[in-house]
């Protein structure tokens, strides 16, 4: 006589006690894979929303400028986007965790894992495909919330911060005049010239190789319409290091 | 009678699948002494271990749907003990369960196959003495290996943990246990 037992059946048979149908757990685990693959997609996405960011902005090429130029790209960096990506693998491997793969990973080793890929195939997605450029080219006729994304995605340096995307108009010596359109918003708007000097012996700001007609990209220190580069690349370089340009 | 004995757990949890309900007082029958004898050293106390036990089945059947045949059914049946138990804890408020850092990275897995039936029933006397002691995540570790016979693999879906944290974990249970014995002395 088992009086545990007698009272389960008792419980099942009189319907106290039932059973959840097998479609509850098909439709969870579905449910479960479908959000974690929705967190794959968005996660992906922000990483390559980022290099994007970093590419049209012209701030990875901060990247090349020396340590200076380096202080300039985490100060440029969209640091919120990337603590949202970190933070969707957050949940990412706590949704995992339900599953027998999922617990048997360590805990950093998942993280790591989900972060590196999600970075590969955003890096991928923004290097390798025209996807960016063709939703950036029609960003007013997307849906929210990707729209605003790339609406939002350009920032034109503004007048004073030191950096600027410019057309050379002469060159002497280590001095440059060039067109300044950063108020503009963009070319055809109201045009000034901008001094740019160079440091001596300076191989991250030099004139070699630059001519006049070439659009380039300086970081530096700027007063009163003068700035003191740090840096400068011409701007079918960093194309053509980061990214082939678009005919 | 026969049948019911040579009949695997997996085998009996699909006929209940299949809406045999006597089935599941087979399963009953071949549990419960074993969860209330885990419940009661786990939770370290005898009153309401009939109740724990009581719901961990309920449960059982409740979500038996959910259990994938392929697996064995002695952990998944663990897994649901191990809840009912670290909630009866919280509720008691008698311990806390803190994160744990051993789970963030892997470990060398290391279990002794030739752990003797000497070394057990050495452990188990170690156990009696200072087990009360012990932190609930190293009691819980050496009650599943020493006294429901489980191995590191099973330990590991039954805590959702990887294999090498059950190794790790199981090292620091032991050096603890000794620690206890050595200071009581």
């Amino acid at each position: 006589m088992n009086n545990l037992r007698d009272k389960l059946l008792g419980d099942i048979r009189s319907g106290k006690v039932a059973m959840t149908p097998r479609a509850y757990f098909v439709a969870k685990i579905v449910a479960l894979l479908a959000v974690s693959l929705g967190i794959v997609f968005v996660t992906i996405f922000i990483f390559n929303f980022i290099f994007f960011s970093l590419r049209i902005n012209g701030h990875e090429t901060l990247l090349g400028f020396g340590p200076r130029g380096m202080q300039a790209f985490v100060y440029f960096f969209p640091w919120y986007l990337l603590v949202l990506d970190v933070a969707l693998v957050g949940l990412l491997q706590w949704l995992l965790r339900n599953f027998r793969l999922g617990y048997q990973i360590p805990v950093l080793y998942l993280v790591a894992g989900l972060l590196l890929g999600a970075f590969a195939f955003g890096f991928a997605l923004d290097r390798g495909t025209p996807l960016n450029d063709v939703l950036h080219e029609g960003r007013e006729h997307l849906p929210r919330p990707i729209g605003g994304f790339y609406e939002g995605a350009q920032r034109s340096p503004t007048a004073g911060s030191g950096m600027c995307h410019c057309v050379i108009l002469a060159i002497d010596g280590s001095t440059l005049t060039v067109r300044d359109t950063r108020d503009s918003g963009g070319e055809g708007g109201d045009v000034s010239t901008l001094r740019i000097t160079l440091p001596p012996n300076d191989r991250h700001a030099t004139t070699s190789g630059l001519k006049v007609g070439d659009v380039i990209f300086i970081a530096g220190d700027e007063s009163e319409g003068v700035i003191e580069a740090f840096g400068i690349r011409r701007e079918d370089d960093s194309h053509s290091f980061f990214k082939p340009a678009r005919q | 009678m026969h049948v019911e004995q040579t009949e695997s757990d997996e085998e009996i949890a699909c006929r209940v699948q299949g809406g045999d309900i006597d089935a599941f007082g087979i399963l009953v029958d071949r549990y419960e002494q074993k969860l209330a004898r885990y419940g009661r050293r786990f939770v370290a106390r005898d009153e309401d271990i009939q109740d724990i036990v009581q719901d961990v089945f309920v449960s059982a059947y409740q979500n038996i749907q959910g259990f994938d045949a392929t697996l064995r059914f002695s952990p998944w049946i663990y897994r649901i003990a191990h809840n009912a138990c670290v909630n009866a804890l919280r509720k008691s408020g008698r311990t806390a369960f803190s994160y744990d850092f051993d789970a963030l990275v892997s470990h060398h897995v290391y279990e002794d196959p030739a752990e003797s039936e000497r070394d057990v029933k050495d452990m188990r006397l170690l156990l009696d003495r200072g087990l009360d002691k012990m932190q609930a995540k190293y009691r819980e570790i050496l009650i599943l290996h020493y006294y429901e016979d489980m191995q590191y693999r099973d330990i590991a879906d039954i805590l959702q943990i990887p294999i090498g944290t059950v190794s790790i974990r199981m090292k620091r249970a032991k050096e603890a246990l000794r620690e206890n014995i050595k200071n009581e002395l």
